[in-house]
């Protein structure tokens, strides 16, 4: 039987440091996935969950044990992945909002010649929803991908993110139609008038 | 009317799906979806939408750097242990160091704290500078024109009293009670 996550920061906590390994098996690709999604960078991803891991054991003797340790370390993915996004800040981001869904610049992708049945379901679909996702402002981002790619619960989401659930609701109900509202040419059956 | 109602419903899809909609709105929003082809073919697009969502997965390193993780992490772990120096003051500035680094560990609080003393101290360093190069409030104001004349007209009156021959011959008294050795 495997050592809960709360027992193993007890170990560590009392001095046991092989207690970080099993923590860290467990949960690194997890917040790889979430840097993944995050950055859609393999090696940024891959130097995120370093960079996580390694604050997580300087500070692990801190850690109180108001949360569970997973919630805890998301956290700690949650800014680092933060910082991430600062550290690249000089250089110009897009964030979607619902007017530039609108813009003509956005709608190219709804004309039909780039909507081949074919690809309803397939790679250009998986990408386009990568690239709506990472356009989302920050908080409807990360809201989004511990929702739908991490699989939390609302309640865990509002833990890691410091914010009431009633926000956390908001957030996930504005990222969600913006993504949906996006995307939905290429869900469509019917064909979609030019410019629509 | 039709219209707004048929977005307000649109809308509500993905509270629906997630299951955050009150009893109420759910009943209202079912019995809708139960009549209104069109809600019922966006509920399907949406439906699949989120299914790509879900079977999407991240890309991963090659396996020889995925499985360098632990290692790596030791590593840099090692590395940071011997860069830094032993004893209580050392310790002690680590572990307040380790407390700011990490933001999760990071009270809220602090941050605020932070940003508020920081605006006070440029707030106090503006005062002071704006202090050394700005004339005394009082010293250097501009006089009023009525203000400049009467100042005028009392620094002539001042002159002449200072720089006239004192009238001492018209008046008698003392003055000739002085000895003044031109007259004899």
């Amino acid at each position: 039987m495997k050592p809960p996550d709360h027992y193993l920061v007890q170990q560590f906590q009392n001095g046991d440091k092989s207690a970080f390994d099993v923590l860290t098996e467990r949960h690194y690709k997890r917040i790889y996935d979430y840097a993944y999604y995050q950055t859609r960078n393999v090696d940024d991803s891959y130097d995120i969950a370093q960079e996580v891991f390694f604050r997580a054991f300087k500070s692990l003797h801190n850690f109180k044990g108001n949360s569970t340790f997973y919630t805890w370390i998301y956290q700690i993915a949650r800014n680092a992945c933060v910082d991430y996004y600062r550290r690249r800040s000089s250089r110009p981001t897009l964030e979607l909002t619902e007017e530039m869904i609108n813009q003509e610049s956005i709608s190219t992708m709804r004309q039909p010649e780039r909507r081949p049945d074919s690809i309803v379901l397939g790679k250009e679909l998986e990408e386009q929803i990568r690239s709506a996702v990472s356009q989302l402002p920050e908080k409807q981002r990360q809201v989004f991908i511990l929702r739908h790619f991490e699989g939390l619960s609302l309640q865990e989401i509002a833990t890691i993110m410091d914010r009431s659930l009633g926000t956390i609701k908001a957030h996930l109900h504005h990222s969600t139609r913006k993504v949906w509202k996006l995307l939905e040419p290429y869900l469509s059956d019917k064909p979609i008038r030019k410019g629509g | 009317m039709h219209r707004h109602w048929k977005r307000r419903f649109e809308r509500q899809i993905p509270l629906y799906d997630e299951g955050v909609l009150s009893d109420s709105q759910r009943r209202r929003f079912e019995r809708e979806l139960a009549k209104n082809e069109q809600l019922a073919d966006a509920l399907r697009r949406y439906g699949r939408l989120m299914g790509t969502v879900k079977r999407l997965r991240p890309v991963y390193p090659p396996r020889a750097k995925w499985e360098q993780f632990l290692p790596q992490l030791h590593r840099r772990i090692e590395e940071t242990d011997r860069e830094q120096p032993n004893g209580w003051y050392a310790h002690l500035i680590r572990r307040l160091y380790n407390r700011l680094e990490s933001p999760a560990a990071r009270p809220r609080w602090l941050e605020k704290a932070a940003f508020g003393l920081a605006g006070a101290a440029l707030g106090a360093a503006a005062a002071f500078y704006l202090g050394q190069i700005l004339p005394p409030q009082n010293g250097g104001a501009p006089l009023s024109q009525g203000r400049q004349i009467e100042q005028a007209v009392e620094q002539t009156a001042s002159n002449n009293i200072a720089f006239e021959e004192p009238l001492v011959e018209d008046f008698g008294g003392p003055h000739h009670l002085i000895a003044d050795p031109s007259r004899e």
